[in-house]
């Protein structure tokens, strides 16, 4: 039996992990390096195994044995091998092995790299990195377990264990129920892959600052420098992951938009902004040994909130505190959040003696305080966003209330603090460190001030009334002025010292500071992307009609009209039916498109779906989305259909693409800047002061 | 239409005060007339109206501002569900009876309970997250005085610290290029 092999794999995956916390905890304590090595050779090889464990579900997932509870839940015959395959993390219980799967990856890159420079922080990364690894092995093992089979009890019954029970015979389900309909889309093949692994990835930042406070590492920065780039790549990761959902959901719910603040989406999205504050607090810490306790406080919620997440996404426990209870794994999860929370914040506390600033702010106009504001703005957000997500669980738990908190609290909560973030990031970048003149920063924000305000009276002069909207489209305006100024401003000094062609000059710019320019591309992205929310917020319009063959109706110029309907029945050993309606698409009396919306209907579960067809008009300037919402179904005389147009929703595809290039460019490595950015801190090591 | 129906009326009216000047039967006509025909259009426009009911858009505008209770996060508009197909009947059926869009929500929220909307008037929820900024910002400020006024540190190993200028070397490496070009 091949999930056998699967199952013992993980026991002794588990195995390892326990062993690697005690034995690398044993080494650093007896000062015993052996301990620690053999500690470090266990959380090497549990990348293996826990390879050989996901490959086996993977297995019996494409050869549909119906064995296995986990394969009956999430697949059936009919389903496309790729599908088969996704369903790894299609379920509550394999998506956790996947997590482990993954942890165990990133882990065993951690083992590779960078042991002699931090062999004395190691034995705790080790220790922390295990026991989360540890506790979710554990959950797979002890609570979830993917590897769970069908028995007959000689009851009759049919229960699902990992071990046949006394006198039970095996039992074969004759099909599964398939995947989620939600789920049987192309991105389901990256979203949750890239997630996961942005969620495991903040594991390494904090299990090395936590290394740092056992140790006294904590002194100085390395620690910082060390996790730089998997803290980058954790992030690219989780952006990736959010961006991704967006597509999806834009693609595949169906209610027109690509964020919904979702209590799901924003378990994702908080250990984003919470990571997102912790980059930017780190460069103060790097270049002038500030803020210690508080990045320290950054990385341990951050590590908090991807527990919380991955809690939050596998439990339901937002929708009701009754999941909360049914849930196998509700509780052992908010033990551990617990625990990880009050121990990290008690550690802190015992440390904080050293934590003390190496300078003091010189000025209230400088780098320093304009990097305080923006992780004043991403804490705002995060309460803002946090206290949404969980109220609904605070209200029922203390009044009995159900409440649902829906996308006006958020819009209108932090929608002004991400203005506020945006125009900061336009600001920020130029102001000097440590104290800037007024005078010289005037200098070069008037002509973006100017050209921004100016922007703001012509789209007033054109008629656009909504005030959020023009402050939003200003904002967007003027940082992306003083952005690219940068680039400008930094590519002309180059041509005219070096002679170089200019676009020569851009590019070597680029190269030679990839961490400043690569942080500028994902702001000219963030931009972008700020144009794409304000664009398709405030001017989405919506219509929905049912009409009779051949007849029209008319949105925003566009002029939709009912051509035909054909059902497409199940293929064989298939359960899909789709309903495909043909819809003609004109515009100023030319045909532009047919577009075909449909249902797709899934017999077995009764589950439909139902995915938009999708235009771009005005050159992809506006999203024509339209539904098919339901039709008569005597003769298919006549269909409902809702269209929305959604204007400058591409700019927030686009911006994604530019934003994960900027963080590729920002992470990508180059010794000679690491040179140059040699920190207040590691000089001072370098005198022998510490 | 409105000629048709009130002929007569006015006929009656012109036998009943033949004793009236000309003038003022003529006013009398032109008021009475007129008068009627706005009646005529106001009744024509509610029956029209009536007829044609509440357009699916006027629907989705109220089911927009609710959620469905079965499924989590997802308004009426959006819903598929039976059930929410039943409510987005009664919205229609209580526009057409010419409630506002404010008490049928009322209807819904009393019915089902405050989970039907998305923005509970519930004072906790919407204040803490600006307080909390409010708080973290005035806390920030002091924070930032506080610093900004302490003096230097002025321990010899701390000025022996080298200033980390090549922080920003690059950035007036750049600026010293710019003022020169310029």
């Amino acid at each position: 039996m091949i999930a056998d092999l699967g199952l013992w794999a993980t026991v002794l995956a588990f195995a390892c992990a326990v062993y690697a916390v005690a034995a690398s905890l044993y080494g650093a304590r007896r000062k015993q390096p052996v301990w620690v090595e053999s500690a470090r050779n266990a959380v090497v090889a549990i990348l293996p195994l826990l390879t050989l464990a996901a490959l086996t579900i993977i297995a019996s997932l494409v050869r549909s044995d119906f064995h296995l509870a986990y394969v009956v839940n999430t697949s059936n015959r009919a389903m496309p091998t790729f599908l088969k395959v996704t369903a790894l993390w299609g379920g509550q219980n394999g998506s956790l092995l996947f997590w482990s799967w993954l942890m165990s990856a990133f882990a065993f890159g951690v083992m590779l790299r960078k042991w002699e420079r931090d062999r004395e922080l190691m034995p705790y990364v080790i220790a922390v990195t295990m026991i989360t690894q540890a506790f979710f092995i554990g959950l797979v093992l002890f609570f979830a377990n993917p590897f769970a089979k069908y028995w007959e009890l000689p009851s009759g019954d049919i229960v699902s264990a990992a071990l046949p029970p006394a006198g039970a015979l095996p039992f074969r389900a004759a099909e599964g129920n398939g995947l989620n309909p939600l789920l049987r889309h192309p991105g389901m093949i990256a979203h949750p892959p890239m997630l996961y692994l942005g969620f495991v990835g903040f594991t390494v930042p904090y299990a090395f600052a936590i290394a740092a406070l056992l140790t006294g590492g904590y002194r100085s920065e390395a620690w910082i420098r060390t996790t730089r780039r998997w803290t980058l790549a954790a992030w690219l990761f989780l952006s990736l992951g959010l961006l991704l959902g967006g597509r999806w959901a834009y693609d595949v719910l169906g209610w027109g938009g690509y964020w919904g603040w979702d209590p799901v989406e924003n378990a994702a999205f908080l250990p984003w902004l919470t990571g997102t504050a912790f980059l930017h607090s780190v460069m103060i810490q790097e270049k002038r040994g500030m803020l210690k306790v508080w990045n320290m406080v950054l990385i341990i919620l951050t590590y908090c909130l991807v527990i919380l997440g991955t809690f939050i996404t596998r439990t339901g426990v937002i929708s009701s505190v009754h999941a909360f209870a049914r849930s196998e794994i509700g509780v052992p999860f908010f033990i551990f959040v617990g625990a990880a929370l009050v121990g990290s914040v008690a550690l802190l506390i015992s440390r904080l003696e050293g934590l003390k600033s190496e300078n003091h702010l010189d000025a209230l106009l400088s780098r320093e305080a304009a990097f305080l504001l923006n992780n004043l703005l991403f804490m705002g957000i995060t309460l803002a966003v946090f206290w949404g997500t969980f109220f609904p669980i605070f209200s029922e738990l203390f009044t009995g209330t159900k409440i649902t908190v829906g996308p006006p609290f958020y819009n209108r909560v932090t929608g002004p603090q991400f203005a506020a973030l945006v125009l900061l990031m336009g600001v920020g970048p130029l102001i000097a460190w440590r104290r800037a003149s007024a005078k010289a920063l005037g200098r070069l924000l008037w002509l973006p001030t100017a050209s921004a305000l100016l922007l703001a009276v012509l789209l007033v002069l054109l008629g656009v009334s909504i005030p959020g909207a023009v402050v939003g489209f200003a904002i967007a305006e003027f940082t992306a002025a003083t952005t690219l100024s940068e680039f400008w401003r930094g590519a002309r000094a180059r041509q005219r010292s070096s002679g170089e062609p200019f676009l020569t000059a851009l590019s070597r710019l680029i190269g030679r500071n990839r961490r400043r320019y690569g942080g500028y591309l994902i702001h000219l992205g963030v931009v972008l992307i700020a144009v794409g929310v304000v664009g398709s917020h405030f001017f989405q319009k919506e219509s929905q009609a049912t009409l009779g063959r051949g007849e029209s109706m008319s949105v925003a110029g566009y002029i939709f009209v009912y051509e035909g309907f054909r059902e497409i029945p199940p293929k064989p050993g298939d359960d899909l039916v789709r309903d495909i309606a043909t819809v003609g698409l004109y515009r100023d009396g030319r045909r532009l498109a047919t577009l075909y919306p449909q249902r797709e209907f899934y017999q077995a579960t009764q589950e439909t779906l139902t995915p938009p067809a999708l235009y771009g008009g005005r050159m992809g300037l506006e999203d024509i989305y339209l539904l098919l919402v339901g039709w008569e179904q005597a003769g298919l005389a006549s269909a409902s259909f809702k269209v929305y147009i959604n204007p400058l929703v591409n700019f927030i595809w686009l911006g994604g693409v530019v934003f994960i290039l900027g963080t590729l460019v920002a992470a990508w490595p180059n010794p000679a800047e690491e040179r140059l950015l040699t920190p207040a801190a590691e000089r001072r090591l370098a005198l022998g002061e510490v | 239409m409105s000629e048709v129906v009130f002929t007569p009326e006015t006929r009656r009216a012109q036998r009943k005060h033949r004793d009236f000047s000309v003038f003022s039967l003529r006013i009398l006509r032109v008021l009475c007339v007129s008068a009627m025909s706005l009646i005529a259009l106001l009744f024509a426009t509610v029956l029209i109206t009536n007829a044609q009911g509440p357009t699916q858009d006027d629907v989705n505008r109220v089911a927009n501002q609710l959620y469905c209770p079965v499924c989590e996060n997802i308004t009426l508009a959006n819903c598929p569900t039976q059930a929410c197909i039943q409510w987005r009947a009664r919205i229609r059926d209580e526009l057409a009876a010419g409630k506002s869009d404010e008490e049928i929500i009322q209807g819904f929220v009393r019915d089902y309970g405050m989970r039907v909307v998305g923005e509970p008037p519930i004072p906790l929820l919407w204040w803490l997250p600006p307080l909390g900024l409010a708080a973290a910002a005035v806390f920030l400020f002091w924070l930032l005085r506080s610093w900004a006024r302490r003096p230097r540190p002025a321990t010899a190993e701390a000025e022996s610290i080298p200033l980390p200028e090549d922080a920003d070397e690059y950035r007036a490496r750049l600026e010293r290029e710019l003022r020169e070009d310029v």
